[in-house]
């Protein structure tokens, strides 16, 4: 009789204990494809907002957008020397700029 | 009933077999009738017997054959059942500026599918609204494809959706609505640079592919090496844990670090598309070097194109390294080099201008021409006098001319590292006419490319050593590690006192230039060193017709940090000389190229070189 009781203690443990097993492996499968899908997701976000800052970053871009602030390139080059504070070279002028940023009055 | 049958009852017998027991008799006088009766049985049962060990044996052996013979087949046919070959394509790198700007880029793009039986008639109309936002579609075309797909479960909605509006598509949980990813290239900066970058197709198995400039001549670089797994995988589609996969893991591409500046790549880019409009010129060019590194800084050109949206490859050419013309007087340096070095000349030698001069039956005369002067070789090339540098000529040897033309560059590709780059044309010796010494000491005889003509100056504003121009300033592989590009070759090619020479005799340009009223190489604070080029070419319908308009020119003073090369072609309208056509574009680029790069004045004046001769 407890030769019985032990065999099927044995045989209950395994199947328990397989079920067990089985069930862990499937829950980090399961856990593994959410989370590439989660990763996939970030890696889309990431790529959408670094295209987003490349493309507002641009040159063609950010010359569109000073001018649309009324704001002109600059025609006269100009130096300080930072040590003495004087200018090395040209003569403080006004750009032909049409001032337009919001808020802004002069 | 008597009668007597062999082997038959004797007559008299007792009839009935249910009489008293008949005596023994022996076997062989037993009634006939038993024997068949027991071997009937007993043949049954054989044959019954041998039916079911026919049959087992059949099972056996079909056993047999399906475990022992067959075995790997199935179990093959079985696997492929769950087996799934994931294929893994590499994210091929990006290309960024100089400062790490992104010029070039992978992203994903999505196409969108429908599954029409998975969606309820009812909810239809419902899914196509939803959808019609994110693809940027009216909702009556959605509605119009789920009702009418290509085959009964399967429509494309749309191809090349953005990440964006496929996030906002899967945050729906639309049913019967499913998406795929493909990789695509993004040129965030749209066509700025795009002449040294180049565009992307995909091949057969809808991998990105370089299709010009840059993303051709290092594809094997930036695509990286696709992969592979190989797994099992359940009914859900996730995979069957420990069940054993073969990979074959994937390397995505490095990414190139260029040495140009994109902000200084866009401003020579506009300079030369508004000097292209108002003189009706068929193209300008624009390559900005740094003579101590070689690193091209920006290699503009107009026209250009945008690489998301090629429609022909001859738009693709990059013209700075690929189309070539006659350099003119830009090229009088070279000969005057040879002339300094080998042929006994100083800056100082003084020379004859005569009204023209006749060589070889070959009329030479000065564009501006100034009879009766007396020209130092200074004056020679200050002015430009063809008549001047015919003379120079004279005092070396073909060989010599030949040599020093090759020594800086000409008629051999730069090795900048672009795809197809251009030989130029200098003809050998042995193919010289009488009169191609006197022409090529002015430029004219020889084709050259825009960047073999910035190189040359590079090399003289680099104390006379040549450095072989470069694009790339390092590559970043997959793994994130970042390798700078080495150092790129260089070797002299002529004497530092000779490229300090010719420094100062051209920084004489500029002054000259301005009393013309073309004041293209003034920049206050810095000591500009100049030389203009007008050549004439001749096409199938007219002769020395085309010109080709060119300013070069090296800054700031005796330590020269750029070399800016300025060529417009063939321009129709306000002029053809080089220091009218070209001369706007490199003072509004060189200003810019100082100011970006905050190379500071540097508080010298031209030097004075005596340009006349007593």
């Amino acid at each position: 009789m407890p030769f019985i009781l032990l065999l099927v203690g044995l045989l209950g443990g395994a199947l328990v204990s397989l079920l067990v097993i089985s069930t862990t492996l499937a829950q980090g499968s399961f856990r593994i494809t959410s989370l590439q899908a989660q990763n996939a997701e970030l890696a889309r976000q990431a790529q959408t907002l670094t295209n987003q800052v490349a493309q507002a970053g641009s040159p063609a871009v950010i010359a569109k957008q000073a001018r649309q602030l009324g704001m002109r390139p600059n025609p006269h080059l100009g130096f300080i020397d930072l040590k003495s504070g004087k200018i090395v070279v040209g003569k403080p002028s006004r750009a032909d700029a049409a001032i337009n940023v919001p808020g802004f009055t002069p | 009933m008597t009668v007597a049958r062999p082997g038959g009852r004797p007559p008299g017998a007792p009839r009935s077999r249910r009489g008293y027991p008949p005596p023994r008799t022996p076997p062989a006088a037993r009634p006939a009738r038993r024997l068949p009766a027991r071997g009937d049985q007993t043949r049954r049962l054989g044959v019954t017997l041998l039916a079911i060990i026919f049959v087992l044996s059949l099972f056996a052996g079909r056993l047999v054959q399906l475990q022992g013979m067959e075995s790997g087949n199935y179990r093959k046919l079985a696997l492929q059942e769950r087996d799934r070959t994931i294929v893994l394509p590499a994210m091929r790198g990006s290309i960024t500026g100089a400062n790490g700007q992104v010029l070039a880029m992978t992203v994903a793009k999505y196409q969108v599918t429908a599954d029409p039986p998975q969606i309820p008639l009812a909810k239809r109309q419902q899914v196509a609204d939803a959808l019609a936002g994110p693809l940027s579609m009216t909702p009556a075309a959605i509605l119009a494809k789920l009702q009418h797909p290509t085959s009964p479960q399967y429509v494309v909605l749309a191809k090349g959706v953005p990440a964006q509006a496929s996030g906002q598509i899967t945050a729906l949980r639309l049913p019967g609505i499913y998406q795929t990813a493909s990789y695509a290239r993004s040129y965030p900066q749209g066509s700025i640079a795009a002449n040294i970058i180049g565009f992307t197709g995909t091949d057969s198995h809808g991998i990105l592919t370089g299709g010009a400039g840059l993303e051709l001549q290092h594809n094997a670089l930036l695509a990286g090496r696709t992969g592979s797994e190989q797994v099992q995988i359940g009914t859900d589609g996730q995979q069957i844990p420990l069940a054993g996969s073969r990979d074959q893991p994937v390397v995505n591409g490095s990414s190139l670090q260029l040495t140009i500046v994109p902000a200084l790549q866009y401003a020579a880019e506009q300079a030369c598309a508004a000097q292209v409009k108002k003189t009706k010129a068929d193209n300008c060019t624009v390559v900005i070097i740094q003579p101590k590194t070689g690193a091209v800084l920006a290699m503009a050109q107009y026209p250009t194109y945008n690489p998301s949206d090629v429609t022909s490859v001859d738009q693709t050419t990059n013209l700075a390294v690929q189309a070539q013309f006659q350099p003119g007087s830009t090229a009088k340096v070279i000969t005057a080099s040879a002339a300094l070095e080998r042929g006994g000349q100083t800056p100082m030698s003084a020379y004859k201008i005569p009204y023209q001069l006749r060589e070889d039956g070959q009329l030479i005369h000065d564009a501006e021409w100034a009879p009766g002067e007396h020209y130092t070789i200074a004056g020679i090339i200050a002015h430009s006098s063809n008549v001047g540098m015919s003379q120079v000529a004279k005092h070396i040897s073909e060989q010599t001319q030949y040599d020093y033309l090759r020594a800086f560059g000409l008629g051999q590709p730069t090795g900048v590292g672009l795809p197809d780059e251009s030989d130029g044309d200098l003809p050998p010796v042995s193919q010289w006419y009488g009169d191609t010494r006197y022409t090529l000491a002015f430029g004219q005889g020889v084709a050259t490319t825009a960047m073999q003509m910035a190189e040359v100056y590079a090399t003289i504003a680099n104390g006379g050593v040549r450095v072989q121009p470069t694009l790339i300033q390092g590559t970043t592989d997959s793994a994130g590690t970042y390798t700078a590009a080495p150092p790129s070759p260089s070797h002299r090619v002529i004497q530092a006192t000779t490229a300090n020479d010719l420094l100062q005799i051209m920084q004489q340009v500029p002054g000259i230039d301005a009393e013309g009223g073309q004041p293209w190489g003034v920049i206050p604070g810095y000591a500009i060193a100049a030389k203009t080029g007008t050549s004439q070419e001749s096409n199938g319908t007219c002769a020395l017709c085309i010109y080709g308009s060119s300013w070069i020119g090296i800054a700031p003073g005796d330590k020269p940090q750029l070399v800016v090369s300025v060529n417009v072609q063939n321009p129709r309208k306000g002029g053809h000389f080089g220091a009218v056509v070209a001369g706007p574009v490199f003072y509004q680029v060189m200003k810019d190229a100082l100011a970006t790069l905050q190379i500071p004045p540097d508080g010298t004046t031209p030097a004075k070189v005596r340009l006349n001769a007593p």
